[in-house]
């Protein structure tokens, strides 16, 4: 794929990845705890790790963690979501790469959504140095099971789709 | 004086970007070496001073309390909530955290928060990206094409204005057509939205050629002129002023 | 669908989900060390090192006219029995972390857990 396409592709599963975690407000599955997210972009990043390169996986987490922080003008919660985000990209990635054997990718989305709620933990007790968010910790597994399957699910199905459209392969042409 | 005037205009003051980012910097700095309550509530006059001067309004301040409440202040509560509950369970004594520091921290951040927020609020998009540009261009020279990098989030900021309404339409039309439909078990559910994703993504991807031709389009110039005029030196001496009063 | 792998990792998360919320129902950290400061008016009356108790121990006081008994074991410690007329104190159970605090107005005796935690508030003032 010569750069300027990836390039393209690459601007494109951003946009892909902020419009899709619009969906989370008509999925239906609400779970009654503040702060836990169906996480819906990361089926953009899982799409990323089958089928593009690492660095190019981190580049794609890396804006759409920024432009959807300046486009909300919230440009606080940045640390937290660029932790979250580039771990658990990091891990899955290695998940998906070397322990396939072992994991399908809805187990791969299950160990995502820990590492990035878990590093959203420690980066908010860093900053208030209370040691009272650490109570979260099994209501934050629990609900990283619940939407780490969700989200698994449909990115499994959604990554098998689009391997039979071949549509990557075309795209390398 | 010309920001009393500018007021009773009803104008907005505009600051040059350059200076506006590293004002908007220090004084979240300033912010985060804070000590005490007196402190805290110069800071808290000269936001609100700021706010009006860069042409918000108290809504302004409202919504930003409202945000930081929903998405921070919230789900604290709720830990601390969670963990009050399960030492009343045990018959334990009542948490004793350290209330008054977290609550200061709380406010504090706040304030950072809230002058992030009035920074990308009252600052064209333009300017920013262009001064950005100019600022991190030597970043090219150790091998990260950070320029090239500002140019792909302009370039998913636009189409993203652009796909935003299609997309709700469409797609999100699609998705709840599929969740209401009461006969399908949660699995089939779930293999209706990877489907309707999964063709999304496809004929997205096909768009590669379009995007390419945008990428060109939006190259940003480093025409930053860098500005410094009356509003820029009444600006940093106000600011002097804080700090003064705040030392 | 599921793989040997997803399936032993979501099981033995819940394990550990379990145990963290038995783990904080007990008490917390074990690995503190604990001391408890028993004061009168303010006033030292006793220290006890919490952590290395190894028999437990009956105080027997006898403040502003109120007798009371305080049982010190490992890790713990409590007002056992007291002749106020409320029994607050008692009822406030085991003191078992860092801060805790048992308080008895009439008989004016406070027992409080103090552990090495260098996690000071930020009371910056």
């Amino acid at each position: 794929m010569d750069k300027k396409k990836k390039d393209a592709v690459i601007i494109i599963l951003i946009c892909n990845a902020i419009l899709i975690s619009l969906l989370e407000l008509i999925i239906p599955i609400p779970i009654p705890i503040p702060g836990v997210k169906l996480g819906l972009a990361n089926i953009i990043t899982i799409i990323a790790i089958a089928f593009l390169d690492f660095p190019d996986v981190l580049l794609i987490v890396f804006l759409r963690c920024l432009v959807v922080a300046v486009l909300s003008k919230g440009i606080t919660v940045l640390p937290f979501s660029l932790t979250g985000g580039l771990l658990s990209a990091m891990v899955m990635w290695l998940i998906y790469k070397k322990l396939s054997r072992w994991f399908s990718i809805k187990g791969i989305s299950v160990v995502g959504a820990i590492v990035h709620n878990t590093a959203q933990l420690m980066v908010a007790s860093l900053i208030l140095r209370e040691a009272v968010l650490f109570y979260y910790v099994p209501v934050l597994l629990i609900s990283a099971i619940i939407t780490g399957l969700i989200t698994g699910s449909i990115s499994q199905l959604t990554v098998s789709e689009i391997e039979k459209k071949g549509v990557f392969a075309e795209i390398s042409q | 004086m010309q920001a009393v005037s500018a007021i009773s205009k009803g104008e907005n003051i505009q600051l040059d970007a350059g200076i506006k980012t590293i004002l908007a910097i220090l004084l979240g700095l300033a912010t985060a070496l804070c000590t005490s309550t007196l402190e805290l509530v110069y800071f808290a006059l000269y936001l609100v001073i700021i706010t009006f001067l860069l042409g918000s309004d108290l809504r302004f301040i409202y919504k930003n309390l409202l945000s930081y409440g929903v998405i921070i202040v919230f789900p604290y509560l709720c830990g601390l909530g969670l963990s009050l509950l399960i030492n009343y369970l045990v018959a334990a004594p009542a948490y004793s955290g350290h209330f008054t520091a977290t609550f200061f921290k709380l406010i504090k951040i706040f304030f950072i928060w809230y002058i992030g927020s009035l920074y990308f609020f009252t600052t064209p998009i333009r300017p920013i990206t262009e001064m950005l540009n100019k600022v991190l261009s030597p970043l090219n020279a150790l091998g990260i094409p950070v320029v090239k990098h500002l140019n792909m989030a302009r370039v998913v900021v636009n189409e993203l204005n652009c796909s935003v309404s299609r997309f709700k339409e469409e797609i999100m039309g699609q998705a709840r057509q599929n969740f209401k439909n009461e006969q399908l078990g949660i699995k089939a559910k779930l293999q209706g939205l990877s489907h309707i994703l999964a063709v999304f993504i496809t004929n997205s991807l096909q768009q590669t050629d379009q995007i390419q031709e945008q990428v060109e389009l939006t190259r940003i110039g480093s025409q930053y002129g860098f500005r410094f005029a009356k509003n820029e030196i009444l600006a940093i001496l106000s600011f002097i002023i804080l700090v003064f009063l705040v030392w | 669908m599921f793989k040997s792998g997803d399936k032993i990792l979501i099981v033995g998360l819940i394990v550990i989900a379990a145990c963290l919320m038995a783990w904080h129902a007990r008490g917390g950290d074990p690995n503190q060390h604990l001391t408890a400061v028993i004061t009168h008016d303010s006033k030292l009356v006793k220290q006890i090192d919490l952590s290395n108790l190894n028999k437990p121990d009956n105080i027997e006081l006898n403040e502003e006219g109120v007798h009371q008994t305080i049982r010190a074991e490992k890790g713990r410690i409590r007002f056992l029995a007291s002749d106020c007329p409320h029994k607050t104190c008692v009822k406030t159970g085991w003191l078992m972390r860092p801060g805790a605090k048992a308080v008895c107005i009439p008989s004016k005796v406070v027992i409080t857990v103090v552990g090495d935690n260098k996690q000071v508030d930020i009371l910056a003032y």
